[in-house]
């Protein structure tokens, strides 16, 4: 699966990972990695480091999620974005919207 | 919107094409699918099932695979083949036992598969599953076609509604080529009063309808505000502020904007697109113009945009590309990218044929293989020659401005502190004198002599910024930076106001007195005036052409209070006369 998801035993955090193409025929399946989530305060990471695309529709999905969290006190992090995707953050200047570490 | 019943297909899909060598089998088939209701075909062999199929476009078929001549694996392919997008499952029968033999049936296009031998009922809720895949299927292509209509739909107003009110220069180049799904790239033009050209080309998220959606507001706003005169940052703004409020989470629009003056002198802003390219005469690329912003409509407000100002030499070429063109995809999964876009560039201006060259290299990428997105190019040249009669707003009316002859009127308007930055004081005044005017072309000489003079009182008197600057092509950008500085800076106390006075003179044109204060210490505006007047013929200059032009529109220009007030007298109507 291009898409897997993993939540923490104390429910705090979710973890995202994605590889290769971050792009619209992701769209469901990255809705469905979150929308069970409830609690408050849960710490979304989307681990890019294996996806080598990203396409503005996914920048969407990334926005979509930090409605999400935010609504219930949670936060979404980007994390070790691959090089290719990095730049797609770059030039959409994400880095004012989401916290990425690389 | 009704909808058309799944099961509502013609009679003639009802029939089932039976397919065996053996006539015990053909005739033990018929008479179970006649007790299921179905209309039965006879074929003996695999040639006759083909022909058979075309002749009658059965629902279903039940192929045998052992068959001597044509047998049932080669006859199921060119039946699929024949079938082209409708749906027809295959039904695959065989005595023979093995893994091997259920593999090569589904493997060569059969939809399942039944072994003899078997009963009446596995074979009824057998066809019974794959209807249901039929069913589902016809729904599929249904929504498809649906769907397919209507990004036709959402392609015409696009190229019907948005793009067609572009202004038509050939001297700027716009190219699109939509992707077979519609990719949201729009391109919009339109002058501003004083000339200058408002370029953008944006690339909303999504494919298909939803990226239509924001398409109109941005039109509109976009060419709304550029006609009244407003600067790129405030238009960029509104667009965002009606972006915000409109699209849902998720949907954004990324853009680039470019205002373009008669004399090289640009404007660029950039938000989540990729870098935009000056090139030179021999497609060096000369500046390059990153993303500085978030795409609009993420955020309710964008402070501090990012933009470049810069001056053109006459033969570089501003290129702005959407990804679409670095993100073309060959069949062997590879992008397009930079290189190719920035070799093909280079050849491309030499060649003098930006556009078609770049188009060419992707096509040759390409390789037939179909594009994923929209492509967008433009290319705007280093020096637009404009023309009077171009300015002019197609269905306006020129001549008549006022009705009451006897009538006049005064407005102000007075700037403070950090709304000095923040408010363009020109646009506000030229949409209030619109409203109690009326259309007319002489708004294009006022919007001149308003602009020159506010920028004079703001930079010069307000902000002190020494105009000796903007002498060099590379000052000037330094001057822009001085400035920005200087904005952030503004006391409260400083101030610029404007004042309009409309008097109408029974018999004679009327006159608009204009008078623009400033809270700077004013400057020696004869001597200035003298040495503007002395330097008239030299073409180098940069700096006083503003006045030079405000002279020549104004009846009058009058500076007192030691130059930190100045007041133009404007005759209605002769504005035009006076430009030649």
């Amino acid at each position: 699966m291009p898409i897997n998801s993993a939540v923490s035993s104390d429910n705090k955090r979710v973890m995202i990972n994605i590889t290769d193409r971050f792009d619209y025929g992701l769209h469901q399946s990255f809705r469905n990695s979150y929308q069970m989530v409830n609690e408050a305060g849960v710490i979304y990471s989307i681990n890019l480091s294996r996806a080598t695309y990203m396409d503005s529709s996914a920048l969407g999905m990334v926005l979509l999620l930090k409605e999400h969290a935010e609504k219930k006190g949670g936060s979404v992090i980007i994390c070790k974005p691959h090089p290719a995707v990095a730049k797609i953050l770059k030039i959409a200047n994400f880095d004012r919207f989401v916290t990425i570490e690389n | 919107m009704s909808r058309t019943h799944i099961t509502d297909y013609p009679v003639a899909r009802e029939k089932v094409l039976v397919v065996d060598d053996q006539l015990i089998n053909r005739e033990l088939l018929q008479s179970m699918l006649v007790k299921i209701g179905f209309d039965v075909i006879l074929a003996s062999n695999g040639q006759e099932a083909v022909d058979l199929f075309s002749q009658h476009l059965p629902a279903l078929v039940l192929m045998d695979i052992a068959m001597p001549h044509m047998d049932g694996i080669e006859a199921t392919r060119l039946i699929k083949q024949a079938a082209g997008e409708i749906f027809v499952p295959v039904i695959m029968i065989s005595g023979l036992d093995g893994d091997d033999v259920i593999r090569r049936s589904i493997e060569m296009g059969g939809d399942d598969f039944i072994h003899r031998p078997f009963s009446y009922e596995v074979l009824r809720v057998k066809i019974k599953a794959i209807q249901r895949i039929s069913d589902l299927y016809r729904e599929v292509q249904r929504l498809y076609v649906l769907r397919q209509h209507e990004e036709d739909i959402a392609e015409d107003i696009f190229s019907n509604a948005i793009e067609k009110d572009n202004i038509t220069f050939d001297q700027i180049k716009l190219h699109k080529r939509a992707a077979s799904t519609f990719s949201g790239d729009v391109q919009i033009t339109a002058i501003r009063p004083n000339g200058d050209i408002n370029i953008l080309l944006g690339d909303f998220t999504g494919h298909g309808l939803t990226s239509v959606v924001g398409a109109l507001p941005l039109a509109e706003t976009f060419r709304a505000m550029t006609r009244k005169g407003y600067e790129a940052e405030q238009v960029i703004a509104q667009i965002n502020r009606k972006l915000h409020g409109l699209l849902p989470t998720g949907l954004f629009l990324a853009a680039s904007m470019v205002t373009m003056s008669s004399n090289g002198r640009c404007t660029i802003w950039n938000g989540g697109m990729p870098d935009i390219l000056i090139l030179s005469a021999e497609g060096e690329v000369r500046q390059r113009i990153e993303s500085g912003d978030p795409p609009l409509g993420i955020v309710p407000d964008m402070p501090d945009m990012n933009f470049t100002f810069t001056q053109l030499e006459p033969d570089d070429k501003i290129l702005l590309v959407s990804d679409g063109v670095l993100e073309a995809r060959n069949t062997d999964g590879e992008y397009f990218g930079e290189q190719r876009l920035l070799w093909a560039a280079m050849l491309g201006c030499r060649e003098d044929d930006l556009l078609g060259r770049i188009m060419r290299a992707v096509d040759t990428f390409l390789k037939g293989h179909e594009q994923d997105d929209d492509i967008s190019l433009i290319e705007i040249p280093g020096r637009i020659k404009m023309f009077a009669s171009s300015l002019a707003e197609p269905g306006v009316n020129p001549a008549l401005v006022q009705q009451d002859q006897s009538a006049g009127w005064t407005w102000s308007i007075c700037l403070q502190g950090n709304n000095l930055k923040r408010v363009n004081p020109v646009a506000i005044a030229l949409s209030q004198l619109q409203e109690v005017e009326g259309p007319g072309d002489h708004w294009h000489d006022i919007f001149t002599i308003l602009t020159e003079l506010f920028v004079n009182a703001l930079d010069h008197g307000v902000l002190n910024l020494p105009s000796s600057l903007k002498s060099s092509a590379g000052g000037f950008t330094e001057y822009f930076a001085q400035r920005e500085a200087s904005l952030e800076q503004l006391e409260s106390s400083c101030y610029v106001s404007i004042h309009l006075t409309s008097v109408k003179a029974a018999g004679q044109s009327s006159l608009l007195k204009i008078t623009v204060q400033d809270s700077g210490s004013g400057f020696d505006h004869a001597r200035w005036l003298d040495r503007i007047a002395e330097r008239a013929d030299d073409e180098t200059g940069l700096a006083g052409r503003g006045i030079m032009l405000v002279q020549a529109l104004c009846q009058s220009l009058i500076y007192s209070e030691d130059g930190s007030t100045v007041t133009a007298e404007y005759s209605w109507g002769d504005g035009l006369m006076a430009l030649n």
